[in-house]
């Protein structure tokens, strides 16, 4: 399926050498959090749709496209201790969103960085789930899993004896 | 955040050494030229410096270091002796000392200007 992405994106991207960031916009978020955990991979933080995103370089990769379901691994230093405490914590898998944006829509010259217009989502990948957490005392790492559609139940309803015993008599 | 104390010396003497932190990722590719691009939107500079210190100032500036940096772990605001505005300092490595002459002492520092 073809991804739309903006032609400048595109040559900053495919050029030998460019000075505009690719920022990675992490959104975490569970029932069991009062407020989503949202984290840019940068040394500032942004702002975005009133929702502060705290500047906090971590590694993540792109999901995998191929016949599997979408899968990839993050790991960040723990040097702020709550982000793991609080991931690990959690019962559930947390949901994660992954949202990839240019440093050159946000105005740069101020702290936290706010957007210069309407900007631009390069790539978004959403329902995610992040499992397998591993939490040491300097870092996190969790495996990203997409939603696996091969394993869901089709037709969701089955007349099987249990359900409907009266066609089984 | 501590302040740097006001009894020290606000700038060193000689040898400020001031060097923006490397803030480039590079990528090489099996052919041709490697390919750059900037990591992040701000970086910090590495800096260091010589000041000369009374022994009392010494000694202000160990108990600085051990209590109120919690051993050069936290942070602190210092006026940038060069461009003059205030900004946050983390300590690279120890202060390192050496006695020149009867309570004189050149102290080396080495400081990380944060983004």
């Amino acid at each position: 399926m073809p991804r739309q992405i903006s032609a400048s994106f595109r040559r900053s991207v495919e050029s030998r050498a460019a000075g505009d960031v690719d920022l990675a916009f992490l959104t975490i978020s569970h029932p069991r959090l009062i407020e989503p955990i949202r984290l840019v991979s940068d040394t500032k933080d942004f702002t975005r749709d009133g929702a502060r995103f705290i500047g906090f370089p971590f590694d993540v990769q792109l999901l995998s496209d191929d016949d599997h379901p979408p899968k990839a691994q993050i790991s960040f230093q723990n040097v702020d201790q709550s982000i793991g405490e609080t991931v690990r914590g959690l019962r559930s898998p947390p949901r994660l969103k992954i949202e990839l944006l240019s440093s050159a829509d946000f105005d740069l010259g101020v702290t936290p960085r706010v957007p210069l217009g309407t900007p631009t989502v390069e790539y978004t990948a959403d329902k995610l789930f992040l499992t397998n957490v591993a939490v040491d005392a300097l870092n996190v790492t969790a495996e990203i899993v997409g939603w696996n559609y091969l394993q869901r139940v089709w037709p969701g309803v089955r007349a099987t004896q249990d359900l409907l015993p009266g066609l089984f008599r | 955040m501590p302040l740097w104390p006001t009894t020290l010396p606000q700038a060193p003497i000689y040898g400020w050494v001031r060097r923006p932190q490397r803030n480039v990722a590079s990528f090489q590719p099996d052919v041709g030229p490697p390919k750059y691009r900037r990591r992040s939107t701000a970086s910090g500079e590495l800096c260091s410096g010589t000041f000369v210190m009374t022994g009392e100032q010494l000694s202000t500036l160990r108990e600085f270091y051990r209590a109120d940096l919690a051993d050069g772990s936290l942070p602190f605001s210092w006026v940038d002796p060069v461009d003059q505005t205030m900004s946050a300092f983390m300590f690279e490595d120890s202060p390192e000392d050496v006695a020149k002459d009867f309570n004189i002492f050149d102290v080396r520092v080495a400081v990380r200007r944060l983004p």
